[in-house]
């Protein structure tokens, strides 16, 4: 489950425009998100505000064993309105729990009005750790409508104190430009000057004039290639590695992802396959191979998400429609959910409007076309029914041929309170054990 | 001053095992660097066959609980150590995991917030790695500081390492190779010059304020010597008859006779350790004493003297007898002979002859009587076989004897056959007066008599049981001939 402050990035990217999923760094998420989850260690409670649309906080307390409570404060203020903001208790859990994203790089670049141009926004956060005093900062500044500026910080207490240096400081810079056909990101990190450079390319993305929020055949399925390239210049340290992904619909709607990722110094080529079965489900599967030491890993897991038997359980007989779309769509097989807000927002808005077009096309008979426009629609369909499900909670699993450990995560919403607990269950045949366990429990408002 | 170090007795499979294991845990203690993926392990130790060469420079200090000693240190030998290990290939994993060890454990937030977030390139890689470190050169002045609060403290006056030749997997990757060798000397030359003193002097604290006898116990304990008692003499050697009849005064000379002949040597068979069990100590001594003289067992070899016994014990039987009847009675006994008259009756005489005790009457020849014969007729025969006269008796059987056979047995043996062939004597059907006077007069009869045990039997009935058996056990003077019973005696 996302953070506080992690959402509440989120919420600026977006309310901003930024499309995360055109960068190399999140090219891997949406298996990452099943197969790599982070389980909470030990038990955490966070509870934060928002005193304005542009200032937030938080405070959150921290029990990891050893008889220790840590906590800490953390502040954001962005100069632009965050106005997708939702409190604890009406936040919808798909924009809260990382699970399968669904890419849809927009067709043309972003450019500002010149009312906007001014506004260019900010973004500040800073958090300080008790009662360690360490700290952390991050700003992230909009250049152009295409480029932005990330800086990030953290201060520490040295672990090896000399007398006159007791604490510890890391500097990181991103420079990131996001087009909508390819992204470009320089990186510098201060502690043994890491450069980075990270590319993300997407092949058949034609420029469209008309910028439509909404997928259209031209763009079903993405290809992209990305790469990324390291160099450490005090301790010579290389690192290298390169990702193809592609990601489409199969004929029945449902959104999956291929990726296939190598690292050519090291020999290691991993792929993964992930798809969403349905409104409920995705399921993950990876291969790790690498050439030099021939070892090999399989990992599978899956996501499991589920309604509350509140009453905004969806209508599971959908409204009958018309006729004639009817007869265009393709049936719904196991997802036929129709939500209340889906009802209002169904536009078809490749269907052809006037008589004349419809006629031709039934004239014609190009079949091509039809099923094109069939898929589109029961692609927007399905897109739509993820976006506005009521779900309450989600159950993550997954396992690995190699570790012998089952990952279990659980996360939902309890009474205004986002709750997140997870296990390792270690299955080693000689002591089988729990390695770790946690709770998060998180409050905003 | 000198000593004299046995170089071919470091060269054991025990000792080379310890040190491997004090080795392991030395190389794996703390934190692994993370260049490594697993843990070292020492995969062959061997101390050689060269040993080095040790001259003593000077003593400047030897009390009983300190020394202080400067000698001079070569060797150049063919010990040889390989250690086995697997490293990680990639450099930016390492770089990621220094840069994320860096901030301590609840911290570990701050450090996933600077770190960029990398895709593939931080994917591990790892490669096993053999290394052989042979024809070790060395060299050195050695300070050698000994006191029994402070332990041991080494100081090396210059770099030992002279030369060292090392061998790894990637032996054919030059520059790699090369790379190895020179990171090596540098490691080993800094093992020598800080790692191993302080690796002894926690090793020495440990033992000098622990108790010596731990010590001992820890490292025997360790060893496995093949106790090897071919060419030894154990006191069941010297009477195997009774091993442990030995008087406590020659125990007492045994023990000092060999507790002179023990040296320090750690954990070998004249050890002077408490627990070493090829050696008579004290604590053997006071263990023996009660096995030796509170208890009577009876040996299985010593079974075939129980024919010995039970002559006695039929010697003293009678002589009590004689003591306390004091009209000259005989001993009311009945000799039942089988066979032909005549024959019989011969034998009669000659077994009344040979002695009044050695007679018994044996049920398979016992007298059949009518049911309504007078009492004077039963009183004479002890048992009354109620089957028709002609029958065929069982054969008597003797008992097998074994020497593991215990008295108890063979007894059991013969009362269970006599069970299937006697007769109780409630069973005869006789009742009040007669029954009673029939137990009087048998009372005095030394026969077999095979009644089960009943309340209050007088214990004589067990002893007739023994005396049947020695008979048997004797019977090589006294045949026994198996015939038709006779209707008269």
């Amino acid at each position: 489950m996302l953070e506080y402050m992690e959402y509440l990035e989120q919420c600026f990217a977006k309310n901003s425009q930024w499309d995360y999923n055109n960068l190399y760094e999140h090219v891997l998420d949406s298996s990452a998100s099943i197969l790599q989850f982070k389980i909470p260690h030990g038990f955490k409670f966070s509870v934060s505000s928002s005193s304005s649309p542009y200032n937030y906080n938080s405070i959150s307390f921290e029990n990891r064993g050893k008889g220790r409570l840590n906590g800490s404060l953390a502040y954001f203020y962005t100069t632009q309105e965050l106005s997708n903001y939702k409190t604890s208790k009406n936040i919808p859990l798909q924009d809260v729990i990382d699970s399968y994203r669904l890419v849809n790089i927009p067709k043309n670049d972003r450019s500002y009005t010149d009312n906007e141009e001014s506004k260019r926004p900010w973004l500040l956060y800073g958090r300080m750790y008790l009662p360690s005093q360490s700290m952390e900062a991050m700003a992230i500044k909009r250049l152009t409508a295409n480029t932005q500026l990330m800086l990030k910080g953290v201060n520490i207490l040295n672990p090896t104190p000399t007398p006159f240096n007791n604490k510890l400081t890391s500097l990181s810079f991103y420079l990131q430009s996001n087009y909508y056909k390819w992204s470009r990101e320089a990186i510098f990190l201060s502690s043994d000057a890491l450069f980075g450079l990270r590319f993300l390319y997407n092949f058949g993305n034609s420029t469209n004039p008309q910028c439509t929020p909404s997928i259209d055949s031209n763009n079903i399925s993405t290809l992209s290639l990305g790469t990324e390239l390291w160099y450490g210049a005090m301790n010579m340290t290389p690192g290298l590695s390169t990702t193809l992904r592609y990601t489409s619909f199969s004929v029945t709607g449902n959104p999956l992802t291929f990726t296939l990722a190598c690292n050519p110094i090291l020999g290691s080529v991993s792929t993964t396959y992930s798809i969403k079965t349905n409104v409920f489900t995705t399921l993950c599967s990876k291969f790790d191979f690498n050439f030099y030491s021939y070892e090999s890993d399989l990992t599978i897991g899956c996501d499991l998400w589920r309604f509350g038997n509140n009453e905004d359980v969806p209508d599971s007989n959908p409204t009958p429609l018309p006729s004639k779309e009817r007869e265009l769509f393709i049936p719904l097989h196991d997802h036929q959910l129709v939500f209340p807000e889906q009802e209002k927002a169904k536009t078809i808005s490749n269907e052809p409007k006037d008589y004349e077009s419809d006629l031709l096309l039934k004239f014609l008979e190009i079949q091509g076309i039809k099923t094109a426009r069939q898929s589109v629609a029961t692609i927007n369909n399905f897109t739509q029914k993820i976006k506005n499900a009521p779900f309450t909670s989600a159950l993550k699993l997954n396992t690995s041929l190699k570790n012998h450990t089952v990952n279990l995560m659980w996360e939902g919403k309890y009474n205004d309170f986002l709750l997140s607990t997870g296990c390792s269950l270690n299955l080693d045949l000689k002591r089988p054990n729990v390695d770790g366990f946690g709770l998060q429990i998180q409050y905003s408002s | 001053m000198s000593f004299n170090i046995n170089w071919d007795s470091i060269q054991k499979e025990s000792l080379s095992a310890w040190t491997a294991e004090l080795l392991n845990d030395a190389l794996n203690s703390g934190k692994r660097p993370n260049v490594l993926c697993t843990d070292i392990q020492i995969e062959d130790l061997s101390f050689g066959t060269i040993p080095p060469d040790f001259e003593i420079l000077e003593i400047g200090d030897l009390s009983s609980d300190s020394f202080r000693g400067i000698f001079k240190f070569n060797y150049d030998g063919d010990a040889s150590i390989t250690l086995r290990t697997k490293v990680q290939a990639n450099p930016l994993k390492i770089y990621e995991d220094n840069l994320l060890d860096q901030f301590e454990d609840d911290q570990r937030e701050l450090g996933e917030f600077i770190k960029p977030r990398f895709v593939m390139a931080t994917d591990i890689l790892e490669i096993p790695l053999n290394l052989k470190l042979s024809q070790i050169k060395l060299s050195s002045i050695i300070i050698i500081v000994f006191s029994r609060s402070k332990g041991l403290t080494l100081v090396f006056k210059n770099d030992p390492l002279e030369s060292i030749s090392v061998s790894s997997t990637f032996d054919r990757i030059k520059p790699l190779a090369r790379f190895l060798q020179n990171k090596i000397e540098t490691q080993i030359s800094e093992l020598f010059k800080e790692f191993l003193p302080s690796v002894l002097y926690k090793f020495s604290q440990k033992y000098t304020t622990e108790n010596f006898a731990d010590f001992h116990r820890e490292l025997l304990h360790t060893q496995h010597p093949e106790r090897n008692t071919e060419n030894r003499v154990t006191l069941q050697d010297i009477d195997p008859e009774a091993p442990l009849i030995i008087s406590p005064g020659s125990l007492m000379r045994l023990t000092t006779l060999s507790s002179s002949r023990q040296t320090l040597t750690l954990g070998g068979k004249i050890s002077a350790d408490k627990l070493n069990p090829d050696i008579i100590t004290k604590n053997y001594f006071n263990e023996l004493i009660p096995k030796t003289y509170n208890k009577f067992q009876l040996k299985a070899d010593k079974v075939a003297d129980i024919a010995q016994n039970i002559h006695s014990i039929k010697n003293l039987q009678s002589r009590i007898f004689w003591k306390n009847s004091k009209n000259n009675d005989k001993p009311h006994r009945r000799v039942v002979c089988l066979g032909d008259k005549d024959k019989s009756k011969e034998k009669c005489k000659q077994v009344e002859s040979e002695s009044l005790y050695r007679r018994s009457v044996y049920s398979q020849g016992s007298i059949f009587n009518d049911g309504a014969s007078d009492v004077s007729t039963l009183t004479e025969s002890t048992e009354v076989e109620q089957e028709a006269p002609n029958t065929e008796f069982p054969k008597l059987q003797a008992v097998d004897l074994k020497p593991d056979m215990s008295v108890e047995t063979i007894i059991q043996n013969s009362s269970q056959e006599k069970h299937r062939k006697v007769k109780p004597i409630d069973d005869i059907g006789l009742i009040g007066r007669r029954k009673e006077r029939l137990r009087e007069l048998l009372k005095y009869d030394v026969v077999d008599f095979s009644m089960p045990p009943m309340p209050g039997s007088p214990t004589k009935f067990f002893n007739t049981n023994i005396f049947h058996d020695s008979n048997h056990i004797n019977n090589g003077n006294l045949p026994i001939r198996v015939a038709p019973p006779p209707y008269q005696c």
